[in-house]
């Protein structure tokens, strides 16, 4: 018998439009966390120029009975350069569009671009560090690679380096308290690295998760946990080399550093900005399209290559 | 605005064959020219005297026009290998492995290959899975010869290392363009990677961006012999391509040799690499020393198109190229 049922409506009936927008994957933004900032005042220039000093010679001969001057030291100073550049993105969205569409599509368009410059800034510094950090290699993980997979030994290797560097430690004790299941965390370095490297950090003997701190209120959402004195931040935007390893497989660089040891340069009005233009500019003049922008300026280096460096390692998630 | 010409340049090719980038800030071309201005209509045959690249063509691929002999005739030619390539230098493309069945110790290395893929002289490779010959796995090295689907030539001196390698891969990388960058130090063309001298030589597999009056440092662990210089602070005083020239004397250090091809896995070495560590005075170029800004740490990433050496078929010649975009890019057809 003859029936109306919903197979028979059109689509556009059986279908309804919800305007609770989904979800967009946003990555962590990690490499900035442990950068000096700096800022460039508007019209100084584009080149950010810092000097060390560098420590003088130790004097242990004494002053001789005649009370002869001693020899001079030279007083040595090293300038640590940094280029702050312009980076822009935009999207063009007509008229048409913004009459037509049910949600409102500038406000999301301003939610991308505002995680598309946040994540741009991450990798810029990510990029720098791959680029110009010193480079060791994990080599006590056993899995027949160089670089080996991470292992303790290794990360504690990494923490003697940067003690026989005198590099300062970031981030401070976390004293141990009564709760069930919680280990202290030592003075620690921070460390940057990619999510696929969270299987290897789990597998390291005495890594401690975050759940397992004692205390989380000065922690942030991508910290994955420590061990002895360095403590783990990861992102999906982390850096790997692919096919760099002996046998061909990805490696993992994982930025260690101590307190100063690399920056990231602003300029003063170069700040990350949402910039619209309504339809009738840009060579428009039926006024049909409409742009959303953004802009921002950044600089990035190594003030210190001893205390910043780069453990490289295999045994990666497989993606 | 419907087909504009946005950008356009000139360049004169290099001395011997070798592929050449052409820097395009807007991005990917909707159409890409290159015309040899030196051939044209000299009367002489000419492979590739113009060359195309459309939108939506294959990475390689091209569409030329060649030139024959004086009698002003001209014909097409399409091919796959070699021709034009856009990279986004913050996001380069990755490729497959290739396999060598062979890398001699010699200076210079060469990989024998049954397939040379898109390697072309002046590309970067790494090299793994090299097989008695592990010295070189991992490392980035420049091409300097090709025979297609022989051989390739690398920019290593590999005579020390005790033996050839039986078997391995072969892989072209893009590098990123981050400035300056560490490079690995490796014997090249008789320099065997840091010399001991009153001002040490280091020596790299791939050209560097150091310049004159930079600060450089080093990470040699003591598995390559030269120990002593280990996080030493040097200016440089000297450059060529692939060597800088110190003001570290290293007459007393170990010798630097890489150590043999079974220590790479067991115990595992770290790379020795040379590496900025900030600007220094540059005192050559000028009466008043001053602090070049040549060593500031900057991104020179860009967007380029790598026009390949079967496009850029002349050496010394001049070309001129045009980058054009269109408003509105239509497949529907297709």
């Amino acid at each position: 018998m003859p029936s109306v049922n919903v197979g028979t409506l059109p689509p556009q009936v059986q279908q309804r439009y919800n305007s609770k927008i989904l979800s967009t994957p946003e990555r962590n933004t990690i490499h900035n966390l442990f950068s000096t900032p700096v800022r460039i005042e508007d019209m100084q220039g584009n080149i950010d120029r810092q000097s060390r000093y560098e420590a003088l010679d130790r004097f242990p001969v004494p002053v001789d009975n005649t009370q002869t001057n001693p020899p001079s030291q030279l007083l040595n100073r090293v300038d640590i350069d940094c280029r702050v550049r312009n980076y822009s993105t935009y999207i063009v969205i007509t008229k048409d569009v913004l009459l037509t569409n049910e949600d409102p599509i500038l406000n999301s368009a301003a939610a991308r671009l505002g995680q598309a410059t946040r994540e741009t800034e991450d990798i810029l510094q990510r990029d720098n560090l791959e680029s110009s950090a010193a480079l060791v290699n994990c080599v006590a993980g056993g899995n027949g690679d160089l670089p080996t997979q991470i292992s303790v030994d290794d990360t504690d290797d990494i923490v003697a380096l940067l003690q026989d560097n005198d590099g300062d430690f970031i981030t401070n004790m976390i004293e141990a308290t009564d709760k069930i299941g919680t280990s202290s965390i030592g003075d620690s370095y921070a460390a940057m690295c990619t999510t696929r490297m969270i299987p290897s950090l789990n597998k390291m003997d005495d890594f401690i998760r975050k759940f397992r701190y004692p205390n989380v209120k000065d922690t942030l959402t991508s910290e994955w946990g420590g061990i002895n004195n360095i403590r783990f931040f990861v992102s999906s935007q982390g850096s790997v080399t692919p096919n760099a390893s002996l046998l061909g497989n990805d490696v993992a660089n994982i930025f260690i550093t101590a307190k100063e040891g690399y920056k990231v340069a602003t300029r003063d009005s170069g700040d990350g900005r949402y910039i619209y233009l309504p339809p009738g500019y840009n060579n428009d003049p039926c006024k049909l399209r409409a742009t959303v922008a953004t802009n921002f300026y950044q600089g990035q280096c190594i003030d210190q290559d001893l205390w910043v460096q780069k453990l490289r390692a295999t045994g990666l998630r497989a993606i | 605005m419907t087909f504009t010409r946005r950008d356009s340049g000139t360049f004169t090719s290099a001395a011997s064959a070798a592929f050449q980038d052409v820097v395009l800030p807007g991005g990917e071309p909707d159409k890409f020219v290159l015309r040899n201005r030196t051939a044209w209509g000299d009367d002489a045959a000419e492979t590739s005297v113009e060359s195309f690249r459309w939108r939506g063509m294959a990475e390689e691929a091209f569409q030329s026009i060649d030139q024959t002999v004086t009698t002003g005739a001209m014909s097409t030619e399409a091919g796959t290998t070699n021709g034009f390539r856009f990279i986004d230098q913050a996001n380069p493309p990755t490729f497959a492995a290739l396999a060598t069945t062979a890398i001699t110790n010699a200076n210079p290395a060469v990989c024998t290959m049954a397939a040379t893929g898109a390697i072309q002289v002046g590309s970067v490779v790494r090299l793994d899975n090299t097989t008695a010959q592990l010295q070189t796995s991992g490392y980035d090295i420049e091409v300097t010869a090709v025979t297609t689907n022989v051989d390739v030539t690398l920019n290593l001196d590999a005579q020390n290392f005790a033996a050839a390698a039986t078997a391995g891969n072969v892989r072209l990388i893009i590098p990123p363009h981050f400035y300056p960058r560490f490079r690995y130090i490796m014997p090249v063309g008789g320099a065997v990677g840091i010399t001991q001298a009153t001002n040490a030589v280091v020596s790299m597999t791939v050209a560097h961006d150091f310049s004159l009056g930079e600060k450089v440092s080093f990470r040699v662990r003591p598995q390559y012999g030269m120990q002593q210089i280990n996080e030493v602070v040097g200016t440089v005083l000297a450059t060529s391509a692939y060597t800088i020239t110190t003001d570290i004397d290293s007459t007393g250090f170990d010798a630097f040799l890489p150590p043999l091809s079974a220590d790479y896995l067991n115990p595992g070495v770290s790379n020795p690499i040379v590496l900025p560590a900030g600007a220094g005075i540059d005192s050559t170029t000028q009466n008043e020393p001053f602090v070049p800004l040549t060593a500031a740490y900057d991104n020179l990433s860009r967007f380029i198109m790598r026009c390949g050496t079967n496009v850029v078929t002349s050496t010394s010649a001049v070309y001129d190229w045009e980058a054009y975009y269109s408003e509105r890019h239509d497949t529907s057809d297709l």
